[in-house]
């Protein structure tokens, strides 16, 4: 049985603002790590004055590294997290709070992704992903058959009962989003992030990434990691590595996940986004089942 | 159609500020009628959406969030007055919301 579990974010739709949530002590963490990793890759830590194909890795490396951050003051309060869970490259992040793999190796898997942006712009491919707030996964499921979109596009994620992530062609995704609006959505945004995770389009661009993960020394996680594909805890470095393998391709489901480590016996939820983004986005069954934020420290 | 009383009215009214302040972390005075929810106070769909779980709980409603997303195109919500507005439409009619006009 477990009690508590860590919820690791993946990239976030504002990353250059989650510094500000932080306190000026864990800023200056954050501000320390930002310099350190940002200067190995040689990017800049105000993520407009990056390049176009250096700005969703440096983001992702934001949210990673403000995880981290997150992690660490959860830990100096005392918590400590029995089992986890990573939202797309929060799993990453999992591993390296986890001692799967160190955090240089974390940050080295989170860059790789730029091969993949590069291999989309010189084959001249246009991805996207969205969000849909106030409709379930079954909902958009029929739309995306009804806009004769299913080739084109997948729910990427079913967050919780109300909110999804789709992912696709980029013009498929946008009129998926406006039958989403048209059909009584709550709200349907589209990313405008120039990319698809988990669908099975991106894989003939992700070879540099499959190939890095695939070679990686992952080590047994110090905590079990619920897969979001399997919903099943892994205890096992080989797990974690076909979970790292499939994490980009493959659609995933954080409501069964979540609803998985309350089966457990998870009420206490750690969210390790410095700005609260799980919890907004996740829903628990249990009424004693809580998420903690941040804030909330 | 359901009846609203001016105290059910009220009651909405407060659980509503009540809420925006909390989760917006600004004071409650500074809410009014005319503050835009979004622009002003910072609020999201997702907050909306838990707004609209509580409210059901509250009156044991069985309303669709679709039904209240097809209203809000004809009606969006600039202020709070429009969500007041609409958490009074979702009291009396419940999912027949859909079927009024703006």
């Amino acid at each position: 049985m477990y009690n508590k579990a860590f919820l690791f974010n993946g990239i976030c739709s504002k990353p250059e603002k989650l510094r500000q949530s932080l306190s000026p002590a864990d800023r200056d963490k954050y501000d320390t790590y930002v310099e350190e990793v940002f200067k190995r890759y040689g990017l800049n830590p105000s993520l407009i004055d990056n390049k176009k194909t250096d700005r969703l890795v440096a983001g992702a490396l934001m949210s990673t590294i403000a995880d981290r951050v997150v992690y660490e003051a959860f830990r100096e309060k005392g918590i400590v997290p029995q089992i986890g869970c990573g939202y797309s490259s929060g799993l990453v992040g999992a591993c390296a709070c986890f001692s799967s793999i160190s955090y240089d190796v974390s940050y080295d898997i989170i860059f790789c992704n730029r091969n993949t942006v590069l291999a989309l712009e010189q084959n001249d491919k246009h991805f996207d992903m969205g969000v849909i707030i106030g409709m379930d996964g079954n909902d958009i499921s029929e739309i995306i058959q009804s806009t004769g979109e299913s080739e084109n596009v997948v729910i990427g994620s079913v967050n919780s009962r109300i909110c999804s992530m789709i992912t696709g062609r980029e013009p498929s995704v946008a009129r998926v989003l406006e039958a989403a609006t048209n059909e009584g959505a709550l709200k349907a945004i589209k990313m405008n992030v120039g990319m698809a995770y988990h669908t099975p389009l991106i894989e003939p661009y992700a070879s540099a990434y499959q190939k890095l993960v695939s070679e990686v020394d992952y080590k047994d996680p110090e905590y079990p990691i619920v897969s979001v594909f399997t919903n099943e805890p892994m205890m096992t470095a080989e797990e974690i590595r076909e979970e790292q393998i499939k994490d980009i391709i493959t659609p995933m489901r954080w409501d069964l996940s979540i609803a998985k480590m309350e089966e457990l016996g998870v009420t206490e939820f750690y969210d390790t986004s410095a700005d609260g983004a799980i919890k907004k986005f996740s829903r628990l069954k249990k009424r004693s089942s809580k998420i903690y934020t941040y804030a909330d420290l | 159609m359901k009846e609203i009383t001016e105290a059910i009215r009220q009651e909405i009214k407060d659980m509503i500020f009540d809420y925006y302040a909390e989760e917006c972390e600004v004071d409650r005075d500074e809410i009014t009628m005319e503050t835009n929810p979004q622009e002003e106070l910072g609020s999201d769909s997702l907050m909306f959406v838990e707004l609209v779980e509580l409210t059901a709980d509250k009156y044991d409603l069985d309303i669709k969030l679709q039904s209240i997303g097809k209203y809000m195109l004809k009606a969006p919500l600039n202020t709070m007055a429009d969500v007041v507005d609409v958490f009074c439409k979702v009291y009396q009619y419940g999912n027949d919301i859909v079927n009024l006009s703006e």
